[in-house]
């Protein structure tokens, strides 16, 4: 644990004050240190406290010390194994120093990011499509590979993909929940949420112990987008709560990617839109690199469609043409090959998508054929 | 004075022979029957009286019993009045015990004396003849059904003056005057599918699917779109599974007839039955029931087809039930009176849509979560999903496919390749209780399904890349054995793996 005397009294002003950002400050500055804005509450009789946080705020923070003290919330803490830190601390991330509405502090289990190393937020829609579930793989783990550390909320759908991806390729990942870090929102993604800790960190700027609400979601977004230098959209519609979080990184003057879907796909009109809109267009984690100037961190990366079509049978090899990054049934290939004027048996098509698939050129999944190395 | 008459009474699907004993003596008049009669047998009693009245014969007032033996088993239904009456009339001298030496009686009796026909004549007259019956007295509308069995002089009898006469008679003038039955002919039974594969023009890997669940006797799942023709499809497999046998035919209709199913037309059953449910269907009606069990879906399925459409909609008690009969081929069923097993050997053709609204994986029309996916497709539990070795997506068929004009292969066709790929299994499995690759136990896999190196190196590649799990592994190497004998090869090859490895679900 890694907190020294004046983190545990900001860390109890933080979650004591609870959502009133700015008057944390406030009675900070007044105070002068986290400590002595501690000894108002405790001589809260004075009127001190009340003059600078008003009537409401101080009586909820007297309230609170009856509840729990400073060293309480301390061992509350060390047996959950959750760190602090707040903007006065040299710990605390410096990607926040510049942003409006900064956090006053966060809460993290795991370590957090090293200051030096650049990092990417993934994210999307929770509801996403195969094609949104590669995409978010190949991106996130492609920049994972690289070292660069990959952003996003750990919710279903892109983000959690995105994370796992990260982990899966040996990079480091951190999830900002929109709860407390010591509550594992969504369940499902458990196995994901202790992968995370070991390979990164989760962060929130919320008190352990506070549940998820839906209002609090917004505003972790900012905390995506702020700790990360530039933001990829994978995947969403045009209603979707990922471009809250892209509003909020304009706002903070990050970069803004997105993944290009086709026009008629309903998931992919938010990203299309953001295009529209002269986000930058990115189809590979070489793309960021280039244009973010990373290159040092380039690998020599070939196109791989030709080098994969030069070991397959010739069926294979039609059949590889008409896949698509959508899931096609066995019956829906041998229509598209009789469409280019192909026509074999179904048990040729059958033996050249096992050829394919132990080629690792397409895969079978959700009852369909796809393409795995456009 | 005492008699004895022979009749039979179901037991399952089986039957076994019962007596009816009756005793005329001198006493207080009365008219007792006993030997755990059900309601409607104790009627008989009324049914019997009128009758033999309206027959002309008075029953004078003395002490009648009747027994049924075997006094330990439930009896139920009217089959027993017509054994009462002759039984009575013995009793009473107007018949002897010659009379009905080596002959079996059946039937319910109307009150004006008429014979009405029966459930269960087949599995009952079966029965007599394995206890060297020599002659069945059947209700004339249950003749058709009897003479099936062969080696067995079936008597159909319209009226119960008529069966007096007959019994009366003489041995040489019996057939004089009922002539024995002719046995069934066998073309009057065959029935004509109504449906044919060449109906359905594409969905190429759907139907080569069907084939080889055919070939094979393999459960199937078929998972498509609303509208994708999976019913479609599942209707015309039994028009490709290879002709009953005789002995099967014999099992069936046994099943049908037990169950009341059997009528003039459709006295022996030669097609192999499909069978369509409901997913609102009750326990009870798949498996059978009733305080005396009688069969259920499953068994009327045996041999045959039972389709299961819409299958993540049937309660999961109701699916549950599978599998025990997927498994053994049979079902235990323990009611109040009695508890029987009833042969459920049958193929289960499933059908379900990818998830809630049916267009998964097609992001454009499917609005569910994989969350709402997942808890769709995890309905079914991990049994039932083990003892189905073929799965086949089927695609959204477009307008421009059903216009087609071109016709596909005919069912008969199709029917000729499975039944040759039946005669290679038949030969395979002679001498064991094995008839089809499908029914195969993971021991005795590797003594009919030896690979060689390159198929054994193939599919540890499969296993590695496509990261599949141990139990795929038996129904990947049946499905293949299937293949390899629709293809006409007697090993196992590395093309036949690796089409089968396409039909393994992937949801």
């Amino acid at each position: 644990m890694n907190i020294n005397e004046e983190k545990i009294y900001a860390c109890w002003l933080d979650a004591g004050l609870e959502f009133a950002r700015a008057k944390k400050r406030l009675l900070l500055k007044a105070a002068g240190s986290a400590r002595q804005a501690y000894s108002l509450v405790v001589n809260s009789a004075s009127g001190m406290l009340e003059a600078l946080i008003g009537a409401e705020d101080s009586r909820k923070l007297t309230q609170y010390l009856k509840t729990i003290t400073p060293q309480g919330l301390c061992e509350l803490l060390e047996e959950k194994d959750i760190g602090y830190t707040y903007f006065m601390e040299s710990d605390y991330p410096q990607k926040f120093v510049d942003i409006p509405d900064a956090p006053f502090g966060i809460f993290y289990k795991g370590e957090l990011a090293d200051e030096n190393t650049s990092s990417v937020a993934v994210i999307g829609s929770r509801k996403c499509s195969e094609y949104g579930r590669h995409m978010a793989k190949e991106i996130s783990g492609g920049l994972a590979a690289r070292g660069i550390n990959i952003v996003s909320g750990m919710a279903l759908g892109i983000d959690g993909i995105a994370q796992g991806a990260a982990i899966d390729a040996g990079g480091r990942t951190y999830g900002v929940l929109g709860c407390g870090v010591d509550y594992i929102y969504p369940a499902s993604n458990e196995e994901l949420y202790y992968k995370i800790i070991k390979n990164g960190a989760i962060i929130s700027e919320y008190a352990p112990e506070t549940k998820p609400q839906k209002w609090l979601f917004p505003m972790r977004n900012r905390l995506i987008s702020a700790l990360s230098d530039v933001v990829i959209v994978i995947e969403a519609n045009e209603k979707s709560g990922t471009f809250s979080t892209v509003d909020m990184a304009l706002e903070q003057g990050r970069e803004v990617y997105a993944v290009p879907g086709r026009c008629t796909d309903r998931m992919s009109t938010g990203c299309n839109k953001l295009l529209r809109q002269g986000a930058g267009l990115v189809t590979s984690a070489e793309d960021i690199i280039y244009d973010m100037g990373w290159r040092d961190k380039l690998n020599p990366a070939h196109r791989q469609s030709d080098k994969t079509k030069a070991y397959l049978s010739q069926p294979a090899k039609d059949i590889y043409d008409v896949l698509d990054i959508m899931p096609l049934t066995q019956d829906d290939i041998i229509t598209l090959l009789q469409k280019k004027g192909k026509s074999y048996a179904v048990d040729q098509v059958s033996r050249a998508l096992c050829e394919l698939e132990l080629r690792q050129a397409a895969l079978k999944i959700n009852g369909g054929y796809q393409l795995m190395k456009p | 004075m005492y008699s004895r008459v022979t009749t039979g009474t179901i037991y399952g699907i089986g039957s076994r022979l019962a007596y009816v004993e009756t005793d005329y003596s001198k006493g207080m008049p009365s008219f007792e029957m006993v030997g755990q009669l059900s309601g409607e047998v104790k009627e008989a009693k009324e049914r019997v009286r009128v009758a033999l009245k309206n027959t002309g014969i008075e029953i004078p007032p003395a002490r009648l019993t009747v027994s049924i033996s075997p006094a330990d088993m439930r009896k139920e239904g009217a089959s027993y009045d017509l054994p009462i009456a002759i039984g009575i009339l013995i009793s009473l001298g107007h018949l002897t015990e010659q009379h009905v030496k080596d002959t079996l009686i059946i039937g319910e009796l109307g009150l004006n004396g008429e014979v009405k026909p029966v459930k269960g004549v087949l599995p009952i007259v079966l029965r007599a003849k394995e206890e060297g019956i020599k002659c069945c007295i059947l209700p004339c509308a249950n003749t058709r059904e009897g003479a099936i069995v062969e080696d067995i002089e079936i008597i159909g009898v319209n009226d119960l003056k008529q069966t007096i006469a007959y019994l009366a008679e003489e041995t040489d003038g019996r057939a004089h005057m009922i002539p024995p039955a002719s046995p069934t002919p066998a073309e009057l039974s065959t029935e004509r599918f109504e449906y044919d594969f060449s109906d359905i023009s594409g969905q190429e890997n759907v139907k080569r699917a069907a084939e080889i669940a055919a070939a094979g006797f393999h459960h199937m799942l078929m998972i498509g779109p609303p509208g994708s023709g999976k019913t479609m499809i599942a209707k015309r497999i039994p028009t490709i599974l290879p002709d009953l046998t005789r002995e099967e035919s014999l099992e069936v209709s046994s099943i049908y007839s037990v169950a009341g199913m059997l009528d003039d037309s459709r006295a022996l059953i030669k097609t192999r039955p499909f069978l369509n449910p409901h997913h609102t269907i009750s326990e009870q009606a798949l498996a059978g029931g009733g305080r005396v069990p009688k069969p259920g879906l499953i068994s009327l399925a045996h041999r045959g087809v039972l389709f299961m459409d819409e299958l993540p909609e049937f309660k999961k008690n109701t699916l549950e039930i599978l599998r025990q009969p997927l498994e053994d081929k049979e079902i235990h069923i323990a009611r109040t009176y009695a508890s029987c097993t009833y042969p459920a050997d049958f193929m289960l053709v499933a059908a379900m849509n990818p998830c809630p609204c049916g267009y998964f994986p097609d992001r454009n029309r499917c609005k569910c979560s994989y969350t709402d996916v997942k808890r769709y497709v995890s309905k079914i539990s991990g049994p039932i999903m083990d003892r189905i070795d073929l799965t086949v997506e089927a695609p959204r068929v477009e307008i421009k496919q059903l216009s087609a004009q071109e016709k596909s292969e005919s069912s008969s066709l199709i029917r000729a390749r499975v039944e040759k790929a039946r005669r290679r299994q038949l030969e395979r499995f002679e001498g064991t209780r094995y008839r089809f690759n499908a029914e195969l136990s993971s021991g005795d896999i590797k003594k009919y399904c030896p690979l060689g190196t390159k198929e054994r190196a193939l599919i540890e590649q499969i296993f590695n890349v496509m990261n599949l799990s141990a139990r795929v592994y038996h129904k990947l190497i049946k499905v293949s054995r299937t293949i390899a004998d629709l293809d006409g090869s007697d090993r196992i090859t590395t093309d036949h793996i690796s089409e089968a490895v396409g039909y393994r679900i992937t949801m």
